[in-house]
């Protein structure tokens, strides 16, 4: 249909770990409603840590008249890289990524499409209702309440590798280490359109136990590093004045009950081991505060170099506006119907490229001219 | 070029035909080159179609399209940045300010002042839920920054472009830049401006701020004097706890008199855990000082000299 190199409408891109892949079920199965959408798609692998032979065994069972492309880690990174990796090469105007096997029903891709379409930029999926074991959707179950309380925004399934975006969605938002699966939180914070559909649960392979403490703990300053990252970059004293206000009161409560006990109990002070805990809270405390210090000194002096802001597309206009056609312009009323003001010939909008048209549709998607 | 105007739209589809029209009339009877800059912030409307219908009409138009709903502060930076003009003007697209105050501006910023901010005398907002908490931010901040302007929050305002490219522009930047700009050395002048009710959407501002904007005024007017010479408030600090631990040394070493009990067990107990935890904090923050220092060795002398240079510039 089109060149090797052509953009797609989507591209659809499965981490692989392991040797567990169902290669031709997931391209047979997407593959089938994006040519129902009149899409055309390519498929990703990024294979990381699979069996040596794999590759090859993949290369030989591509699917003729499918667009597959493979890529191979030498080692192991992790799904988060995988994905990058994968982001990297794509070629789609949407991505999609999606787990190695069919967890989901594939009919409801029709749905986090129509979202795009709609002016989403991200889709995050909600699988509902769960067919796995009782003990996955409890521990999925607490990490979400758990990430809607802290985070302060509603998605109720996370760890659902199922989702689209917008190319510059991820080109845009920084995502590091382990933090693929906190995308939607800030994509949403950084002022993207995040939409959460709900999707068919049909199956579910592996990951039936419960994980070490190192998973846990791993997990658990992932979620703080998300809310230092999410609430605090540009504000950093806020953080850390509170804490260290937090950390100075408790040593300082401590002293001056250790005080009261001295005077009004006779308890001897050097009887008291509370002493240099107390005094160390306070210097903890201070020394808390004056690092938010160095930080927010640090942001204000780079604060020049902070680019808070991401630049679509810049256009410049033409013709020229004349001052005697002030006095007898229309009204705003005539305006805003869509007229050229005065005269001027009506603008042609499809050819300035400049409204959020549905990017799944390829006779009115436009690239980005020019970001930064 | 003389003056470029940037303007941050968010979901503005009603206002922005008639603004443009207003403020076409007004620059070009000013007889100055000039631009206008839209900045799109991600509008979720039609605002996107209707600055492309402007983009048709004049060639002194350029729309910059942000990819996300980005805020306030960083629309108008992104504006700034890309401002050609020699004074910025930058104003709301809501129709509540009003393009023909926009000469006195320039007047303003023609006879020397480096940042000119408007006064919306007779505001023309809810008295209860706008007019009176924007009163008390704004004695707060006048008395705190020392800068004596009426109406910190009036979007309307024009600067000179020399000053603004040094300006960090993050977080709430835009509401403080004249109390900012004034603890640089700046030039403030206030200028009546009028102000219309809305006529189209809605406000998107929130009322209840005065603590957040406290909060940062007070944390920029100690940044101004702080964060060029970090390791000199840093030293400072660092040597006070110094002195204080070594008094409280000696003290223990050398106890004044035997018979007061309370003396004797600080001696022995309480000066030296305050001894040894202060002297730890004392080096800590001596380090913590060279670690600013270092940090921002970068950019601290050009913005040190910007206002000597403007004013040797004007004398030559």
């Amino acid at each position: 249909m089109k060149g090797a190199e052509a953009p797609r409408d989507v591209t659809v891109v499965v981490p692989v770990k392991g040797s567990e892949l169902e290669f031709e079920e997931i391209i047979e199965a997407y593959g089938r409603e994006f040519d129902r959408r009149g899409l055309t798609s390519e498929f990703v692998f990024v294979l990381d840590g699979t069996p040596e032979s794999m590759f090859d065994d993949l290369a030989r069972r591509r699917p003729a008249g499918r667009s597959v492309r493979l890529l191979k880690f030498n080692q192991s990174f992790g799904e988060s890289i995988s994905l990058a990796a994968g982001f990297k090469i794509a070629r789609g105007k949407v991505v999609l990524s999606l787990p190695a096997y069919v967890q989901t029903d594939p009919k409801d891709i029709h749905q986090v499409l129509e979202a795009i379409d709609g002016g989403a930029d991200v889709v995050t999926c909600w699988r509902r209702p769960r067919v796995d074991s009782i003990l996955n959707r409890l521990q999925s179950f607490i990490f979400n309440a758990l990430m809607r309380l802290l985070t302060g925004v509603k998605f109720h399934d996370l760890t659902c590798l199922l989702r689209a975006m917008r190319r510059r969605v991820f080109e845009d938002v920084a995502v590091q280490g382990d933090m693929y699966r906190f995308l939607p939180v800030l994509a949403q914070r950084a002022g993207y359109e995040v939409r959460e559909v709900v999707v068919r649960h049909l199956k579910e392979q592996g990951r039936n136990k419960v994980f070490g403490m190192g998973v846990y703990l791993r997990r658990f300053l992932d979620v703080a590093a998300l809310i230092f990252l999410t609430r605090f970059t540009r504000k950093p004293l806020r953080f850390f004045g509170l804490a260290g206000a937090a950390i100075f009161l408790i040593g300082l409560s401590i002293c001056s009950w250790l005080l009261v006990e001295h005077f009004a109990y006779g308890i001897r002070l050097k009887n008291q081991t509370m002493l240099v805990l107390g005094v160390l809270f306070l210097v903890l405390g201070v020394q808390t505060f004056f690092i938010g210090l160095v930080a927010e000194i640090i942001i204000f002096t780079q604060g020049r170099n902070l680019k808070d802001y991401r630049v679509q597309r810049i256009e410049e206009g033409s013709g020229h506006f004349r001052a005697d056609d002030v006095e007898d312009a229309p009204d705003a009323a005539n305006g805003a119907q869509g007229q050229g003001i005065n005269g001027a010939t009506p603008v042609d909008l499809t050819h300035t490229g400049l409204q959020r048209v549905p990017i799944l549709n390829p006779s009115k998607a436009a690239e980005p001219v020019s970001g930064e | 070029m003389d003056i470029s105007v940037v303007i941050p739209c968010f979901n503005e589809e009603d206002s922005i035909l008639p603004l443009a029209r207003a403020l076409h009339g007004t620059l070009i009877s000013m007889k100055r080159s000039f631009e206008v800059i839209f900045v799109d912030d991600g509008s979720r409307d039609r605002t996107p179609q209707r600055l492309a219908e402007i983009l048709g009409l004049d060639s002194r138009v350029r729309v910059i399209q942000l990819a996300r709903n980005c805020g306030q502060t960083a629309a108008l930076s992104a504006g700034i940045d890309h401002a050609r003009g020699q004074y910025i003007v930058a104003m709301d697209a809501d129709l509540q300010n009003d393009p023909v105050d926009i000469p006195r501006i320039v007047h303003e910023l023609d006879r020397g002042f480096d940042v000119v901010s408007g006064w919306r005398r007779s505001r023309k907002d809810h008295f209860v839920r706008r007019r009176l908490p924007s009163l008390i931010a704004n004695s707060i901040l006048a008395s705190v920054s020392g800068v004596k302007l009426h109406d910190f929050g009036c979007t309307l305002k024009g600067y000179r472009n020399e000053f603004l490219r040094r300006v960090p522009m993050y977080s709430d930047m835009h509401r403080y830049l004249p109390a900012f700009a004034a603890s640089m050395g700046a030039r403030v002048k206030e200028v009546e401006v009028r102000h219309h009710p809305r006529r189209f959407g809605r406000s998107k501002y929130g009322i209840s701020r005065i603590y957040r904007v406290l909060m940062d005024i007070l944390l920029l007017q100690m940044l101004v004097h702080f964060a060029f010479r970090p390791l000199h408030w840093f030293g400072l600090a660092s040597v006070v706890a110094f002195w204080l631990c070594t008094g409280i040394l000696l003290v223990s070493l050398f106890p004044v008199s035997d018979s007061a009990l309370l003396l004797e067990e600080f001696s022995t107990v309480v000066f030296p855990s305050i001894f040894l935890l202060g002297t730890y904090l004392g080096t800590t923050l001596l380090s913590l000082g060279f670690v600013c220092e270092l940090a921002n060795r970068v950019d601290d002398s050009e913005m040190r000299q910007m206002f000597t240079v403007r004013d040797l510039e004007t004398a030559a």
